[in-house]
């Protein structure tokens, strides 16, 4: 398994790199989701959609340029189905670009929307056995979002010592559900 | 004590800090409830998990109390071996 980061460079693997205007007036500009409404399904595909062309279009570039895609995938990482997409699409063919992704994501995300990115990451370097980093990345979650659930949860998957490949087994599993109940393909 | 609306979201939220969680409650003429299915989100799977590996460590430490036990009924007591 590969590690691609070692405990001396996480300081600033992680770091904050500063507001992004671009992004934030995008950030302003796209819609989050109201479950009250009846657009339910529609946003969650919609974000489910972004996530997974923002994946193709940082695999394709290694940069971070379109900011509207990147707003649209941070507001609507907020819902469940949406994050639980994006944890999905991982696999061993794209592990570590995704790995670069969701750091780049973290280094520009503003407060507010870090924990759901965090917490991909964290899985993402839990996966690939890096520990310290998934710890890390956890408390990144935790800094932004002192009650982000899925942030404790992972916290308590990684302390009961569930193997990362058992984790990996469940996502692939769940993945075609989470698709389908979002009315995406599994392999979009 | 705090009653929820009974969505998966709900559900799976309340979940995570919770010590117990009562899910259908009878109430007399209402509606039956209505089973929300095996797990379908990465958090509820973890929290299944999560319930195994603590089923299994309790198995594991009751196996290791009543191994506990058994040694100590083997060994002789301060009277016999005197």
């Amino acid at each position: 398994m590969t590690t691609l980061t070692s405990s001396n460079d996480m300081p600033d693997a992680l770091s904050y790199l500063g507001p992004d205007q671009e992004l934030k007036k995008a950030l302003k500009s796209t819609l989050a989701i109201n479950y009250s409404s009846d657009n339910v399904p529609f946003l969650q595909r919609e974000g489910a959609l972004a996530v997974d062309q923002l994946a193709k279009e940082y695999a394709r570039a290694g940069t971070l340029t379109n900011k509207k895609l990147l707003a649209l995938v941070l507001v609507r990482l907020h819902d469940l189905q949406v994050r639980d997409f994006a944890m999905g699409i991982t696999s061993e063919a794209n592990i570590e670009t995704l790995w670069s992704l969701w750091r780049s994501v973290l280094q520009i995300a503003p407060a507010h929307y870090i924990a759901p990115v965090a917490a991909l990451f964290s899985a993402t370097c839990y996966e690939m056995g890096d520990m310290p980093m998934a710890l890390r990345a956890l408390d990144r979650a935790l800094d932004d979002d002192s009650k982000y659930p899925m942030a404790k949860l992972l916290r308590r998957v990684y302390a009961a010592g569930w193997p990362p490949a058992s984790f990996r087994a469940m996502r692939e599993e769940l993945h075609p559900k989470v698709c389908a109940s979002l009315g995406v393909a599994s392999d979009s | 004590m705090k009653t929820l609306a009974s969505s998966t979201y709900e559900i799976e939220t309340a979940l995570m800090d919770t010590d117990l969680v009562i899910g259908p409650v009878l109430v007399h003429g209402a509606k039956a409830p209505v089973s929300h299915g095996r797990p379908q989100t990465v958090a509820q799977q973890c929290q299944l998990k999560l319930m195994e590996l603590d089923d299994a460590g309790d198995t594991h430490n009751q196996a290791i109390d009543r191994e506990w036990v058994e040694r100590a009924r083997l060994e002789p007591t301060d009277q016999e071996r005197d």
